[in-house]
């Protein structure tokens, strides 16, 4: 009994790995590469393409999750969001200004073997990226960068 | 039937026990936990110090809030249920009746509000192999959805954090709270 007994025990291990990803990277050194005041609007969608959403001032955002590893959150969904929010992180706006927002999701399981049971454990780690544009000069004029567990850098101080 | 995540000692002696009562094998899983959302930790909240903290730590350690409140608007609060995240339209004022007195110090008051989500589950798989073949028994399982929700209130004018509370409640019921909520008699004045 010992050859399907270890052979179920390996498969059940393997079979609690999974990850699954949302959006497009975003590298730490691209967003190091924008300089607020000088980059375009078109600079920035060439090196990171299409926005996640694009916020303007006082409007209600409709976002889709990120894509969960694991029950029940497999299927994803969408929800609502004031704009606000993202604009909190750049004070000085006015009513040609929109936020550009990013975001790069992994969501992960791992097995952990208990001595008598397994486990499984999983997260969902966010990096984002919020770009503010004038669409009036269509500069980029500030970012806010927050990796997962890591503090917002800023393009410029907030 | 369902499984207590609190107690699975028994559950797993007992499979383990029919497992070789069948003269077979048995696998199992208990206990599942997955972090869907963590926009703050416990480790950082305790670094928020009233009168101290500004605005832009805030923004720095935690990133831009779900929802900025200000009085007399109506906002909308996403927030984590077990089927994920919905939106609802909450009074602001709702909020400043967290912080009847301390709303009073600022002077052009203002909340931030933070919520990280974290879902625990317990599903027990048996799978046995006797003389019959092998036999899967389906999973059971229980589930259960510890949200954590944070309220800073901050003072425009000056930029500073006034003050804040976390909430740990698990599917929708309040458990416990980690920062204290000031004493306030019946018109919401302060009792030092």
């Amino acid at each position: 009994m010992k050859g399907p007994n270890i052979f179920l025990a390996v498969f059940l291990a393997a079979s609690l790995l999974g990850c699954v990803t949302t959006g497009a990277t975003i590298r730490t050194e691209r967003v190091k590469s924008i300089i607020p005041g000088k980059s375009t609007k078109s600079d920035l969608l060439d090196m990171f393409g299409a926005p996640a959403s694009i916020a303007e001032r006082d409007e209600i955002l409709t976002l889709s999750s990120t894509a969960i590893m694991g029950k029940p959150f497999s299927s994803r969904f969408s929800y609502r969001l004031r704009a606000d929010t993202f604009f909190a992180l750049f004070p000085l706006v006015d009513e040609y200004h929109r936020v550009y927002y990013y975001y790069y999701a992994v969501s992960y399981t791992y097995p952990v073997w208990y001595v008598l049971y397994f486990g499984e454990n999983g997260k969902t780690k966010t990096d984002r990226l919020w770009v503010l544009v004038n669409e009036k000069t269509e500069i980029v004029e500030d970012y806010a960068f927050k990796r997962y567990e890591e503090d917002t850098v800023f393009g410029r101080s907030p | 039937m369902q499984i207590r995540q609190k107690n699975p000692i028994v559950l797993i002696a007992a499979l383990w026990a029919l497992t070789a009562w069948l003269d077979g094998c048995g696998v199992v899983i208990i206990g599942r936990g997955l972090i869907i959302d963590e926009p703050f930790t416990e480790k950082k909240v305790q670094m928020i110090r009233h009168n101290e903290t500004m605005k832009k730590d805030i923004l720095d350690w935690f990133g831009p809030p779900a929802a900025v409140n200000r009085p007399g608007s109506v906002m909308k609060v996403p927030h984590w249920n077990k089927s994920g995240s919905v939106s609802s339209d909450v009074q602001a004022d709702d909020f400043f009746k967290r912080f009847p007195a301390s709303s009073e110090k600022a002077r052009k008051p203002l909340i931030y509000y933070y919520e990280a989500a974290q879902m625990n589950w317990t599903e027990l798989y048996g799978y046995f192999y006797n003389a019959a073949g092998p036999l899967y028994i389906p999973p059971v399982a229980d589930r259960t959805l510890t949200v954590m929700k944070l309220w800073i209130l901050l003072d425009e004018t000056s930029g500073k954090v006034i003050d804040h509370q976390m909430e740990k409640t698990e599917e929708g019921k309040p458990q416990q709270k980690t920062a204290k909520k000031p004493l306030t008699n019946a018109v919401g004045v302060e009792i030092p």
